[in-house]
């Protein structure tokens, strides 16, 4: 864990990326992706099964940052983490159910953009988390399957893990089964 | 939801009512509560309603329905994850800040552990082994999974015409920009909702204005 990232590290970044999380669009993502793992500071393995652990668990799926603030600086790194997400999130509840009506104007404004903004930044994740693996053209075309699955059925990302996972695992047998 | 659809009115009247507690709930029970749902709910809010609405306004009766529906619809609105933000405005409604802060951190505490203990199992397979190969598998998944998310969110944002055009070009121009020039991702995602909030309004609003 000596990526000079530390406690307030963790702590500003979540904080930060607590923004950009409009509409249940992952901004953690995209910013741990670019500022951490395409910086080499985050291995694109771990950061992935982080995200992975968010859907496997109960409760918000945001709960992933914990994993990512502990691979980066230790358990007190997935404190910062937690705390990152808490207090942006209890502002903003708060001010929202106090003043939402003075509010709603921008809220409205900016919500609109967002949805594409949001979708700009998963696709910046996306690219950036599949570079350093330089996937092979089978492995583009997986991928390609995948987008395809999630747009036209939007199956459980559980189940997209899951099937990964096991896809992987038989390649793995396979290849070891076969001489040289 | 968009915010623009019918009944947002009554869901401004229902929010911003502020933190007006029917009935004196004691913090405990608030921690309780949101322990268990946190510990108990999978799939994200949404896919929590049921259960929600079961425990809080059935069992409960400390929001009314039109309130957790309310709530939801605000919750997906502002800059925060949308099941936490949820939690938070449920606390604050009924305890005020402290409510809120203690409602967040329960609701995130039974998923974050197991995280946690997640984290801590596994790490980084060595190269060649069952684990880095499931582990890069999955990795692609996840890229899929991001790719066709992105999709979503952009079609959930139901622009049409030059609105559409717009929105597209914000979307491709923040990967080109941040991969290809270096550009601060932080940058290009604080220029398209300037840029966004500017150029695509609100239908009704833009019609005004011709």
């Amino acid at each position: 864990m000596d990526n000079g990232v530390g406690f307030l590290g963790v702590l500003g970044l979540v904080m930060l990326s607590t923004l950009f999380s409009i509409g249940g669009g992952n901004g953690q993502v995209a910013m741990i992706q670019g500022q951490w793992v395409s910086n080499g500071l985050l291995d694109p393995a771990l950061f992935a099964w982080a995200f992975a652990l968010g859907h496997f668990t109960p409760g918000p799926k945001v709960s992933f940052v914990t994993a990512i603030g502990y691979y980066m600086a230790g358990i007190p790194g997935a404190i910062a983490a937690m705390i990152g997400i808490v207090i942006p999130t209890s502002l903003g509840a708060s001010l929202a159910s106090h003043w939402y009506q003075r509010f709603q104007r921008i809220i409205n404004h900016v919500s609109i953009s967002a949805s594409m903004v949001i979708a700009g930044m998963m696709s910046t994740a996306a690219i950036g988390l599949a570079q350093p693996l330089e996937p092979s053209w089978i492995e583009l075309t997986g991928i390609g399957l995948v987008t395809f699955l999630v747009v036209w059925r939007r199956p459980d990302p559980v189940l997209i893990v899951l099937g990964s996972g096991v896809i992987g695992a038989i390649v793995w047998f396979a290849r070891s089964a076969l001489p040289g | 939801m968009s915010s623009t659809e019918p009944g947002n009115n009554s869901v401004n009247k229902i929010v911003a009512s502020g933190p007006v507690p029917v009935t004196p709930v004691p913090l405990l029970s608030l921690a309780l509560v949101f322990l268990k749902m946190g510990a108990l709910t999978f799939g994200g809010m949404w896919a929590a309603f049921s259960r929600i609405e079961a425990d809080l306004v059935h069992r409960r009766g400390w929001i009314s329905a039109d309130t957790q529906r309310a709530m939801m619809i605000t919750a997906a609105l502002i800059p925060a994850p949308k099941f936490l933000a949820f939690g938070g405005m449920v606390g604050y409604r009924l305890r005020g800040f402290t409510g809120s802060v203690v409602s967040l951190v329960c609701l995130m505490i039974p998923g974050s552990l197991l995280v946690l203990a997640g984290a801590m199992l596994l790490r980084q397979g060595a190269e060649g082994t069952l684990l880095a190969a499931v582990q890069h598998s999955i990795t692609l998944g996840i890229v899929g999974l991001l790719l066709g998310n992105a999709a979503n969110m952009a079609q959930s944002s139901r622009l049409t015409g030059w609105r559409l055009f717009a929105g597209i070009v914000i979307a491709v121009m923040i990967p080109l920009m941040t991969l290809l020039f270096g550009v601060p991702l932080l940058v290009m995602a604080l220029l398209g909702l300037v840029s966004g909030a500017i150029v695509i309004r609100p239908e009704q609003e833009s019609d005004e204005h011709g």
